[in-house]
């Protein structure tokens, strides 16, 4: 599956590292390094997470995409 | 939530019941946050009360919008092309300006706030402060087993603030021998001081803070150290220094950023827990369930009542709000909005769904959350390795303080001594 991190949007709260540190990574600043990637790959295995990083993110910055 | 004649509104300096509402006029209420009896005795539901009625109200006393659902303060927080921060409380003291505070950068709007937010956030990143996890554990145990014999104690002054004045000494890169003199000058700050009816406690309390703090900057721009006041006296902004009056402004935001809410924090979980007997032995019983325990506390004492000031005139989700209107946003009420969360008035040590926003969301979202996690998740974990099942004291106040932040003043617990778990 597909998601991405909407770079407006990510302010740092980090819900998602705390989710899955490896899933979902970090820059220096604390906010998501996946919002200046576009549509990331995950493996299917990690979806319990995925979804849990969707529902926690207080500014509804993760989207799947397809 | 109290009727009154209308013209009880005028007798300002009473204390009156929290939200009187006027029948005739249903967004119109009276809510004092200076003079408040009731907001100091259930705050929380007097906003639960609000998040009930009308989406925006309007308190005459001293004049300011405030949004009650979830939805509407998060599309609020999120505006800042609409609301702006650069007066960031609605308290008439501070309109008045009679304290000449100022916070960096929480009192500024984008674009120039980003480009000094960039300076406090790699300090307080996760990773940096995941590392203090060890040194909170130490502190804390420390903290607890001096509590344990006596059999009671006052958790605010004894556990929650102790600790985090430490953490923090510790962290800025100040003399823990002085810890508990600009511990106090930050309490005062935030809390304010009952007999200060001009806010000249206050005033001295900034002065006193803001002078000692620019010592130590000035102290680290000639001797840099591994610290946070080193951060910020090496800190650019685009490519040029700051001011020593800018970095002190820094400081004293992470001071008032950084103490008295973290402290107020661990101390409604405890306060919470000595009530919720089931929470308490189940996090006892099982610490990987201190941060579920942490993340409802969070939400269902949220503490913060954002400030915001009008910049245009706007219709904003049906509230017509005038430029330099002020505009309170209570995340208690947001909290406890039953659009939500499913069962928003109970606390659920195993609520799935925890979106909450407890450190605000937006450009100015809490910086410091990282390290307030880390305190609270670590130290409510050592608290009740240490202290056996406790519960309130006969004669226990459950007032609290609300000045747009809010918080326990005490706390009083006792158990039994002699049975401690280690």
């Amino acid at each position: 599956m597909k998601i991405t991190v909407d770079d407006e949007k990510c302010m740092g709260h980090a819900r998602c590292y705390a989710v899955n540190e490896d899933l979902f990574p970090l820059d220096d600043e604390g906010y998501s390094s996946l919002r200046t990637d576009g549509a990331v790959d995950v493996p299917d295995a990690q979806a319990a997470d995925v979804e849990s990083a969707i529902t926690l993110c207080p500014e509804r910055a993760i989207e799947r995409a397809g | 939530m109290t009727a009154t004649e209308p013209d009880a509104a005028e007798t300002a300096g009473q204390a009156r019941g929290a939200v009187d509402v006027v029948n005739e006029r249903p967004n119109l209420i009276q809510l004092d946050f200076e003079r408040d009896a009731e907001l100091r005795r259930d705050h929380f539901g007097v906003f639960e009360r609000l998040a009930d009625g009308p989406s925006f109200v309007y308190s005459e006393t001293p004049g300011f919008w405030m949004f009650t659902k979830a939805e509407n303060i998060e599309a609020a927080l999120k505006r800042t092309d609409l609301f702006s921060n650069r007066q960031m409380s609605a308290m008439k003291r501070d309109r008045e300006k009679r304290v000449p505070y100022k916070f960096i950068p929480e009192q500024l709007d984008p674009p120039e706030h980003g480009l000094y937010r960039k300076i406090i956030t790699p300090m307080l990143s996760p990773a940096r402060m995941k590392r203090l996890e060890p040194r909170v554990r130490e502190v804390a145990r420390g903290l607890a087993e001096a509590m344990l014999s006596a059999g009671r104690g006052e958790v605010v002054a004894e556990f929650s603030r102790p600790l985090v004045v430490h953490v923090f000494t510790e962290l800025l890169g100040l003399p823990l021998s002085e810890a508990n003199t600009f511990g106090h000058l930050a309490r005062t700050l935030v809390v304010g001081d009952p007999n200060d009816d001009d806010g000249s406690i206050v005033g001295k309390a900034f002065t006193d803070l803001t002078d000692y703090l620019g010592g130590y900057l000035e102290a680290r721009r000639v001797q840099p150290r591994e610290d946070l006041l080193t951060g910020i006296v090496q800190a650019e902004v685009n490519g040029e220094p700051i001011t020593l009056e800018r970095q002190a402004e820094i400081a004293l935001l992470l001071f008032v950023g950084g103490l008295e809410t973290t402290v107020a924090s661990m101390s409604y979980l405890v306060r919470h827990c000595a009530d919720d007997t089931a929470t308490q032995d189940a996090i006892r019983a099982d610490p990987t369930l201190v941060p579920a325990a942490v993340e409802e506390s969070l939400r269902f004492y949220s503490q913060i009542s954002m400030s915001r000031q009008v910049r245009v005139d706007t219709e904003f989700e049906g509230c017509p709000m005038k430029e330099g209107d002020y505009l309170v946003l209570p995340l208690a009420a947001a909290g406890r909005d039953t659009a939500a969360f499913a069962d928003a008035r109970r606390f659920d040590l195993h609520r799935q769904d925890n979106r909450h926003i407890a450190f605000g969301v937006g450009p100015h979202r809490c910086a410091g959350s990282h390290l307030a996690r880390v305190e609270m998740y670590a130290a409510m974990d050592e608290f009740h390795k240490v202290i056996p099942s406790y519960r309130h004291t006969v004669d226990a106040s459950r007032d609290d303080y609300v000045v747009g932040v809010s918080g326990p003043l005490r706390v009083d617990i006792e158990w039994d001594s002699g049975q401690g778990t280690r």
